[in-house]
């Protein structure tokens, strides 16, 4: 649990709350520096010692079920972190407290999409960097969703930009924002997740990664291997179209440099050489040796 | 049927991630958790507090049968022993009781001293040997089913002089495990089931593959139980109701009702 310094006040706007506030957030901030989280909130009445925590996002302070009551706020605020806070918008029943950790808002910002930056500078900073918002359960859902595709979109325009040369610090930022949003298919993560590891080079988090997000998705790791490549060919090949690469069926790393650019024609198709199955005279499954 | 008569007895330990444990994150809580390493974790400063003034050995807490619903980011679930407990392994008591030493256990008369609150903790005080029997008989006695020691309501006479109505809550009245740290053996509470919600298991997940400490096969192990054994709660809703209510199910699945 999080514990606000500054009350934030509940609207009465038809729900009889006036003098309500919004005391504190169900949720650490250590371990959640760069997530997106909705959290239920606690809650304190003008003239009352206690704490109200929500259980459910249908809270009202009459209902038993929906509801803990902490008797004193140091009875509650044992189990809690302080975040000082300075936001003053009001909380509805229904909402979630919805708190951006400082590396998430660092990377939305990195994105540099101009309407979510500015929806993001315009929330005022909490403590450490933290950020706050108040938002129906649907709607953080959506926005989560919303943000997921940004940057799924920002990470792909990267790579496609970069010919899958490197990976720009904009494109780690979109892959970080994707991981911690919460709401991101775990399928578009991991196929993201190969192509960055497979870009930077790094055989043995890629390997790891294969391994783990095809437990996660219950496919095999040659399956989940074999859409990475794809992606990455349809990124490089934008404008070719998905079935023309297809048929080319290569998962190859080819750059979109003129060949001018190269000192002898095979390396044209690089491969890190330590990568299971994308390395040097690897067959795929259609017989195409992939590296002349 | 009584539950205490049933070998694969549903009366699980739970344990949530509050309060929060001074330096580690919820993710290397959770990783421990699975893992059985909760050795590893230190004690929280009021739980030392607590463990000084009355006297109980450094232990890990569970509560027995209740998702507390204050602790409602994740909420874990263990399988207990019920045979091979020894005096020494630690204790059970029908409350909270680091909430009695702190003063957030309502008592007759309102205001009692470190030395009262120690006897009264002493009095009710019972060793594991047989907890599952001492537990069913407590139901048994104050409730007229599971459902309601469950849903956190009052029993009828309790812990007395245990205050069994408000401003008392169910810290008051739900049975709390202990197992000292010095005894702890991973296989005498095992790791059953984990309510979180999506973004939390997602989280966690990216967290093992990209983030943790841990070896190749360590990882694998912490995913494929995650994925094998996790109850995903919709974000509307806190963990702790959705685990208090298949609680709830398990026992009447069963035909288990005291």
């Amino acid at each position: 649990m999080i514990w606000l310094d500054d009350r934030i006040e509940v609207s009465e706007e038809g729900q009889g709350l006036q003098g309500v506030y919004a005391w504190g957030i169900d949720g650490d901030l250590r371990g959640n520096e760069a997530r997106m989280q909705g959290r239920l909130p606690f809650l304190t009445q003008v003239d009352d010692a206690r704490v109200f925590a929500a259980r459910t996002t249908n809270w009202d302070l009459d209902s038993k079920q929906n509801l803990v009551v902490f008797q004193t706020e140091a009875e509650a605020a044992q189990h809690g972190t302080q975040l000082f806070s300075q936001s003053k918008t009001a909380i509805l029943p229904g909402q979630l407290v919805v708190l951006f950790g400082p590396r998430f808002v660092t990377n939305i910002l990195a994105i540099e999409e101009p309407h979510l930056s500015a929806w993001m500078e315009a929330r005022k900073s909490a403590q450490s960097g933290f950020r706050i918002v108040h938002l129906r359960t649907e709607d953080f859902e959506n926005l989560a969703r919303s943000i997921s595709e940004v940057a799924k979109k920002c990470f792909d325009r990267e790579v496609q930009r970069l010919g899958g040369e490197k990976l720009s610090e904009k494109a780690s930022a979109a892959l970080e924002v994707l991981r911690n949003t919460g709401h991101a298919p775990v399928y578009d993560q991991a196929i993201r997740a190969l192509v960055a590891e497979w870009i930077q080079q790094k055989p043995d988090l890629y390997r790891k990664t294969l391994k783990l997000t095809a437990l996660r998705l219950r496919k095999s790791p040659e399956a989940l291997e074999q859409d990475a490549k794809r992606h990455l060919d349809i990124l490089l090949h934008k404008g070719l179209g998905p079935k023309t690469v297809t048929t080319a069926a290569l998962p190859v790393r080819r750059s979109v440099r003129p060949r001018t650019h190269r000192t002898s024609a095979s390396s044209k198709y690089r491969y890190p050489n330590a990568l299971p199955s994308w390395r040097k005279g690897h067959k795929s499954e259609t017989g195409n040796t992939l590296h002349e | 049927m009584k539950a205490a008569q049933n070998p694969d007895l549903p009366l699980p330990w739970v344990s949530g991630l509050r309060p929060p444990t001074p330096g580690k994150d919820w993710r290397e809580a959770t990783a421990a958790w699975i893992l059985g390493d909760i050795g590893k974790l230190p004690s929280g400063k009021r739980t030392s507090q607590a463990e000084t003034g009355l006297g109980i050995e450094p232990s890990h807490y569970w509560y027995v049968l209740r998702a507390e619903r204050q602790f409602g980011y994740t909420v874990f679930l263990s399988r207990a022993s019920i045979d091979g407990w020894l005096k020494e392994s630690g204790g059970m008591t029908p409350f909270d009781s680091g909430g009695l030493w702190h003063g957030f256990i309502p008592a007759n008369p309102a205001s009692i001293d470190s030395e009262t609150k120690k006897s009264l903790f002493n009095r009710y005080n019972r060793s594991l040997i047989g907890w599952p029997d001492a537990f069913c008989d407590y139901i048994a006695a104050n409730y007229d089913d599971f459902k309601g020691y469950i849903q956190g309501l009052p029993p009828r006479t309790g812990s007395p002089p245990i205050m069994t109505s408000p401003p008392s809550s169910a810290q008051a009245w739900t049975w709390e495990a202990r197992v000292t740290r010095k005894t702890f053996r991973p296989e005498q509470v095992q790791p059953l089931k984990i309510y979180w919600h999506l973004a939390e298991s997602d989280h966690f997940l990216n967290w093992v593959e990209t983030a943790s400490r841990y070896d190749d096969p360590v990882q694998e192990q912490l995913t494929a139980w995650v994925l094998d054994s996790q109850e995903i709660c919709p974000t509307s809703e806190s963990p702790a109701i959705r685990a208090g209510l298949d609680l709830v199910k398990n026992l009447q699945d069963l035909g288990i009702h005291r």
